[in-house]
């Protein structure tokens, strides 16, 4: 068992398979761990960029890939052709979440999610104009033409 | 006055004390508002290969209004280390002409894909000058001007010659008329050096010229294209909506022929009940969009005859706890 902090100071445990989808994870548990600093599962990992709603739906989605191999390339085709109707739903559930999830997925470097929530990002922003970016991502819109 | 002041700055310490408190939830409500404020201000921060990978998905068009967000966008979009993120969304839109060396990725793309007069922003300005390379509305006509052929020189973007009243004139942009003449009349004195200017010039508009083509084409073949999509599209509700109004005439029918027969069998009575005929209609053996033949009958009946069967005993259950309830209530009304 892994326990996850996030940024505001959930502790989330986890199983092993689940968190170590995560590149960041599996190193830092590869890493050897001087037991004098403590209780390695007790003092936990620490995910200061990460919160907890954004955490959870990361993990939902180890889970759900626990079984497959390790990808580590950024796979870059064709838009929402041939996703996973799985992984569609997930990304395209809670859209504004998507951004976050990216971010999140690629600090922890979980690269299969990094590309899947660019595509939800990237279908978000097409064919809009620059003021319906700016409301669907609350950017303060200081730049005119 | 003075019991007032003090009335507030007690409230006010009153507040403070509460905030102490409140010390562990406080941070974190601000943090979370903050974090939904400023959503996508985080891309700019966000590592190039991950910030390449969301606009690897995007049209030129989609950077384009991108980098009019805000001033952190447009910087970063404008500055040469994001020369990729331009190439790689001109790679997504199909036989693209390629970039002009004498224009740069963001004029380009809103001189093709935005609908925008080049002058005054006016929207919906489909029409594209490709020797001009500009898009005017009506109200900005002026920035063009008109030259006669005879005292032609080679104006820079100068698009095709129009024949009027015997005469034929050069169309330019204003603005490139007027620099040309300042530039020009600088090099006056040097004839030699202006001689070669003005060859320069020529052959400048001769590739722009060529460049014109290309693109005429391009973007009559992409109007084509999508006005065939929106034709397929349109055509595709219409039969959408003359198959919905068929297959409903059809259930229709195959369900008052269900009806007619349930009702040769003996059920009349069921069916005139409101509430069956309510719970009938959402079966899906009732349902049946095929024609109901012998056979199909055949399969549903026994089915449909315990369905029935089932219904009866509902309606009959029902009635009983009306009859019931209807006696309390005038045993009721009795005491």
């Amino acid at each position: 068992m892994v326990v996850l902090i996030t940024s505001d100071d959930e502790r989330i445990v986890v199983e092993d398979d689940i968190a170590k989808r995560s590149g960041l994870i599996r190193d830092l548990l590869a890493a050897p761990w001087d037991p004098k600093d403590g209780d390695r599962e007790y003092m936990g990992i620490e995910l200061p960029i990460v919160s907890s709603d954004v955490l959870k739906k990361i993990l939902e989605y180890c889970e759900h890939h626990k079984e497959e191999p390790f990808d580590d390339t950024y796979e870059s085709e064709d838009m929402f052709a041939d996703i996973d109707e799985w992984d569609l739903n997930f990304i395209t559930a809670d859209p504004h979440m998507a951004f976050e999830i990216v971010l999140a997925a690629n600090y922890l470097e979980i690269p299969p999610l990094v590309s899947l929530g660019s595509k939800a990002v990237a279908n978000m922003m097409r064919g809009k104009d620059a003021e319906e970016i700016c409301d669907m991502f609350n950017i303060e819109k200081d730049f005119e033409p | 006055m003075n019991l007032r002041r003090s009335k507030r700055r007690r409230a006010c310490a009153g507040r403070t004390e509460d905030d102490d408190d409140a010390e562990p939830e406080k941070p974190q409500k601000k943090m979370k508002r903050m974090k939904v404020k400023g959503r996508l201000a985080g891309l700019v921060m966000l590592p190039i290969d991950v910030m390449a990978e969301i606009f690897s998905h995007l049209e030129p068009l989609d950077i384009l209004y991108l980098s009019w967000t805000s001033k952190d966008f447009n910087s970063l979009l404008m500055s040469r280390s994001s020369v990729f993120i331009w190439k790689s969304a001109f790679a997504n839109v199909p036989d693209m002409p390629g970039l002009p060396p004498d224009m740069n990725e963001a004029q380009y793309a809103r001189l093709a894909f935005a609908p925008l007069c080049s002058f005054c922003n006016r929207p919906n300005i489909r029409k594209i000058d490709w020797r001009l390379r500009c898009r005017t509305c009506a109200s900005c006509n002026d920035e063009i001007r008109i030259i006669p052929t005879k005292n032609a020189i080679p104006v820079p973007r100068r698009t095709t010659v129009v024949h009027c009243a015997g005469h034929s004139y050069y169309q330019c942009l204003k603005s490139d008329h007027d620099d040309f003449q300042k530039e020009r009349t600088k090099r006056l004195p040097d004839m030699v050096g202006l001689v070669r200017w003005e060859r320069e010039q020529k052959e400048r508009l001769q590739r722009i010229e060529e460049h014109a083509v290309i693109c005429e084409k391009w973007s009559d073949l992409r109007a084509t294209v999508r006005a065939t999509e929106l034709a397929a599209i349109r055509q595709q509700r219409y039969t959408e909506w003359v198959r919905d109004i068929v297959i409903g005439a059809k259930t229709l029918t195959v369900h008052r022929r269900i009806m007619e027969r349930l009702t040769k069998m003996g059920w009349g009575e069921e069916i005139a009940d409101p509430e069956t005929v309510y719970l009938l209609r959402e079966e899906t053996l009732v349902k049946q969009r095929k024609a109901l033949t012998e056979r199909e009958w055949a399969k549903i009946s026994d089915l449909l005859i315990k369905r029935m069967e089932q219904l009866r005993e509902i309606r009959l259950n029902r009635e009983q706890r009306r009859k019931s309830y209807s006696s309390l209530c005038y045993n009721a009304g009795a005491i």
